[in-house]
């Protein structure tokens, strides 16, 4: 096959030609290093993606034309990851961005060879390129590992939420049927991700906050029961203009203390939150995530 | 200077008789029994043009041209069908084949044809290409007068 190549290397390929497309594709490179950079300094920075692509979009139809059929297929794999950090559905994590940056420098280096002359790739080095394209390829694809490494901790810091919020059953019982949701859309993942992410963590969402809300209904509605008294204040501080109430000592102590056990969870809620971003298999989930733990923030701010 | 063609074709009798005859007139042949054995191929081989057949198992013909029109926009792409259909010959233009030939290839020169001409598109853009150096040098020349 590599004779065959050769073959017509010296047969069709004019080396001018040749050369001018090694240069025109060097200079490509160049300028995406310095867009790859930039994007690595600030990953909302995603100005350069488009020329990113464009760079590797053409390397990898070019070089085929000329018979470099390894540059295209390293090329091809750069592009489909920049294909789906264009369309937002990856972001510019270390491993990405690593593995794009070890990309750049094959290419470069592959280029250089066949301006050497010599074959696209050292025979010893095809092991490295094959696990790069892998690496490549497997950065595309949401890693079932990841997400399966990832549900534990999720599920456990749900956990201590349900505990620590024990003592308010509304609030406790939204939060366990999140955690319910959770549950089902764990093994869910594996088998249709996009639907069960959207549709799930959405509706544990509007039913966490409406509940939240209906306990403070509740609340009013049944004054000095042995309910917190955190949703009592709510009400208290949305009516102050209009009324006044008398609260013993202790239960404004009581509703400090939980007002410091909501930071916690909310702590919590931001880690959790973290973690999801982090591992950024779960796009849908992490932005509605996002969504709850702001309106879960600004609710107990309010208080 | 050798084209290099692969031809596709899931019929063994008709990729050896093609395989014969364009050797024969002096190209580069491969042969591929399918689309996805074409498409492997293509990503081992630097090829010119490519003559399938559209009904074929597996990946057909059309969903072939339109892989190489995705993955390999320089080859150039001939089809033949001996199910002739107006979706077919609509299909082929519509994702840019070079012609579309019908079977049974009674007369290969028909075939022939198609094949030098769309030899002669890539020679011309080589043509092209070799021209840029020599145009190069001249804009730099304006540019600086």
């Amino acid at each position: 096959m590599n004779e065959d190549v050769s073959d017509q290397d010296s047969e069709l390929l004019d080396p001018e030609i040749v050369g001018a497309f090694l240069d025109e594709s060097d200079e490509a490179l160049e300028a995406v290093d310095s867009h790859l950079i930039a994007l690595e300094a600030n990953p909302d920075e995603h100005e350069g993606l488009h020329s990113v692509f464009r760079a590797f979009h053409s390397i990898k139809g070019n070089s085929a034309f000329f018979g470099f059929m390894k540059v295209k297929l390293l090329a091809h794999r750069l592009e489909d990851v920049l294909a789906l950090m264009r369309d937002g559905k990856l972001a510019a994590t270390k491993p990405v961005m690593n593995g794009l940056l070890a990309g750049v420098d094959q290419l470069k280096a592959m280029l250089a060879r066949i301006r050497e002359q010599e074959s696209e790739c050292a025979a010893d080095a095809e092991a490295k390129l094959a696990e790069l394209t892998e690496t490549l390829t497997s950065l595309c694809v949401p890693d079932e590992q990841q997400t399966a490494d990832l549900w534990p901790g999720v599920l456990k810091q749900f956990d201590e939420l349900i505990s620590v919020l024990a003592n308010d059953a509304d609030l406790g019982e939204a939060i366990t049927r999140l955690h319910g949701d959770l549950l089902r859309l764990a093994p869910a993942k594996h088998t249709a991700p996009t639907e069960a992410v959207e549709l799930n963590p959405a509706e544990a969402a509007k039913e966490k906050l409406p509940a939240d809300r209906q306990s403070s209904v509740a609340d009013q509605a049944a004054t000095g029961s042995s309910q917190p008294a955190a949703p009592t204040q709510k009400q208290a501080a949305g009516d102050a203009a209009h009324r006044t109430m008398r609260v013993e000592e202790k239960k404004i102590d009581e509703f400090l203390d939980y007002v410091g056990e909501l930071i916690m969870v909310r702590e919590m809620f931001a880690n959790v939150g973290k973690t999801l971003r982090a591992e950024n298999t779960l796009t849908h989930v992490s932005a509605e995530y996002q969504r709850a733990l702001e309106a879960f923030t600004s609710l107990s701010l309010d208080l | 200077m050798k084209s290099r063609i692969l031809i596709v074709d899931d019929e063994a009798e008709i990729r050896d008789l093609l395989h014969r005859h364009f050797r024969y007139l002096g190209y580069d042949v491969d042969t591929a029994s399918g689309g996805q054995d074409a498409l492997a191929m293509l990503a081992q081989t630097r090829t010119d043009i490519v003559v399938s057949d559209i009904n074929m198992p597996g990946m057909d013909g059309v969903a072939l041209l339109e892989a190489v029109r995705q993955d390999y926009p320089m080859i150039r792409v001939v089809m033949m069908t001996g199910y002739v259909s107006q979706e077919n010959i609509l299909a082929c233009m519509r994702k840019g084949a070079e012609t579309c030939i019908f079977k049974p290839l009674e007369d290969l020169a028909i075939l022939e044809r198609a094949v030098f001409n769309a030899e002669k598109v890539t020679k011309h853009w080589w043509r092209i290409l070799s021209e840029l150096r020599s145009a190069k040098p001249d804009v730099e020349v304006v540019s600086q007068a």
